[in-house]
């Protein structure tokens, strides 16, 4: 494997962000590691490894990319000093540029209404984030529990 | 609704010029609390702002702690802006860093590990990436506003709470101002994902086992247990987004809390305590389990010892009740 990207989605990551996936040998490490691997469908080593090749629908198509997060376990103790957290966030963004549907959908709509509301308000709305909080989130009866501060902040 | 009943959310959201006085600028730390510490982590807010105000009355001489909120500062952006747009992952930190340092101070302490990772990374980026320096100076930040082209300098110091008040205050004046030493509180300290990692952005030399809080805790008269779980990931978001996965990484660090008999967790971010706290009861019916572990902040820890009234402190705002563990530990009269 040549150390410097060959694909384009390698390329891509290495211009977003400065990360070079070719540099991982697969040690497995941050997959060790990683506190939410067991509800992962592809593992942190392997996402490298798809991006190696270029395999970006597999990626963004997982749920890795979207259960991640963010705790910096890996990027910290990557021997090869790939800053993975940062790899998975290019991807995310990725992903919701392109418009792929999320195989996690509630990650990106907390992701949109937390920048709706700070957008709006300046800063993040907890009364809505802790409805959100309690009542599980983004599914359609949540609304209903939490009825109550969705009269003062019509959803969305 | 327990939440709103103890005062920990507030209906109208607060905006940026809802701020409080306008702190006037002096050779103090600027503080920038964070969203969370207005609402859900009132009592971190509370035990700051107690012990620092109890640091500047006994303030040896040189030494205090003089936190000052800068007027109008906003959200950092936090999980949702670096996950969907980097730019404004950038900008939103850089604005508020220029704020502090048009207020002028040279150093902040935020006590929210988010906020601190936001800030850190995006000075970090912009000094090492020319091509974003240029994007953030060439935007216009709102309609009519003037361009962003006085970055903030670079040199202001961005620190967490927990490294001023152990380096900035230091260990030395807050032992001296110790009346009520917690003698017999065994407790683990929770450090959480962010305040140490990633070294090259936090600057932390023991990222992996932290200790920082041990010899503060130590230093109040509490014994600081070891475990296995110091910055093991509680869940963060996903506790919003995906319930069951955040539970059961709670849970894992309650159990080993339990395992290593601690009597308490002291933790220093407010997501991490929102998960261990208020999901405790909900961990409980989940698993099967029985954890009523209290979890403080460490500036309530502080607090405790300087002999500041407990409620003061925000002690009666935890899910997990507090004040058993403090009646049998005579920090409070029986009641």
């Amino acid at each position: 494997m040549p150390l410097t990207p060959q694909t384009d989605l390698a390329r891509y990551i290495q211009e977003k962000c400065g990360e070079n996936v070719c540099l991982c040998y697969w040690c497995q490490k941050c997959t060790a590691g990683c506190p939410v691997a067991e509800h992962f469908d592809l593992m942190p080593s392997q996402v490298l490894r798809a991006a190696q090749f270029g395999q970006k629908e597999f990626i963004l198509n997982s749920k890795t990319v979207w259960l991640c997060a963010a705790c910096e376990a890996c990027s910290t103790r990557c021997r090869q000093g790939i800053d993975i957290t940062r790899v998975m966030d290019v991807l995310k963004i990725m992903a919701q540029r392109e418009g792929i549907e999320p195989s996690v959908r509630t990650v990106p709509m907390f992701y949109k209404s937390g920048l709706r509301r700070i957008k709006l308000f300046g800063r993040v709305y907890e009364l809505e984030l802790m409805r959100n909080f309690i009542y599980g989130g983004f599914s359609p009866a949540s609304w209903i529990s939490g009825g109550c501060s969705l009269a003062i902040c019509p959803w969305p | 609704m327990k939440m709103v009943h103890r005062g920990k959310l507030r209906l109208l959201p607060t905006r940026p010029s809802d701020q409080g006085p306008s702190d006037q600028p002096t050779k103090g730390v600027a503080y920038y609390p964070g969203c969370s510490l207005h609402s859900t982590a009132i009592e971190y807010n509370l035990s700051t702002k107690a012990i620092a105000e109890r640091l500047v009355l006994s303030a040896v001489e040189g030494v205090s702690l003089d936190l000052a909120e800068p007027k109008g500062w906003a959200c950092c952006g936090t999980t949702p802006a670096h996950s969907t747009d980097d730019l404004l992952a950038t900008i939103m930190p850089l604005k508020n860093l220029k704020l502090i340092e048009e207020s002028g101070y040279s150093c902040v302490a935020m006590p929210c590990p988010s906020c601190f990772i936001r800030h850190r990374t995006a000075i970090y980026d912009v000094r090492d990436d020319p091509g974003l320096r240029g994007q953030v100076a060439a935007l216009r930040l709102g309609s009519g506003q003037a361009r962003m082209r006085q970055m903030p300098s670079g040199e202001i110091e961005v620190e967490h709470l927990l490294t001023t008040m152990t380096e900035r205050v230091g260990y030395d004046a807050i032992a001296e101002a110790v009346t009520q030493p917690l003698t017999g509180l065994k407790v683990v300290c929770y450090y959480g994902c962010v305040i140490t990692r990633s070294a090259k952005i936090t600057g932390a030399e023991n990222y992996e086992h932290p200790t920082k809080m041990d010899q503060l805790v130590e230093i109040l008269g509490a014994e600081s247990l070891h475990w296995s779980y110091k910055t093991e990931c509680c869940g963060v978001s996903l506790s919003i987004t995906q319930l069951p996965i955040a539970l059961s990484m709670s849970r894992r660090i309650l159990r080993n809390a339990e395992e290593v008999r601690a009597e308490a967790i002291v933790v220093a971010c407010p997501l991490g305590h929102a998960n261990l706290d208020m999901r405790q009861e909900q961990i409980n019916e989940q698993f099967g389990e029985d954890y009523h572990i209290p979890i403080l902040y460490f500036t309530q820890l502080v607090g405790l010892a300087f002999g500041i009234e407990p409620r003061k402190l925000g002690m009666d705002k935890h899910l997990a009740r507090t004040f058993p563990l403090l009646q049998a530990k005579r920090l409070i009269a029986a009641s």
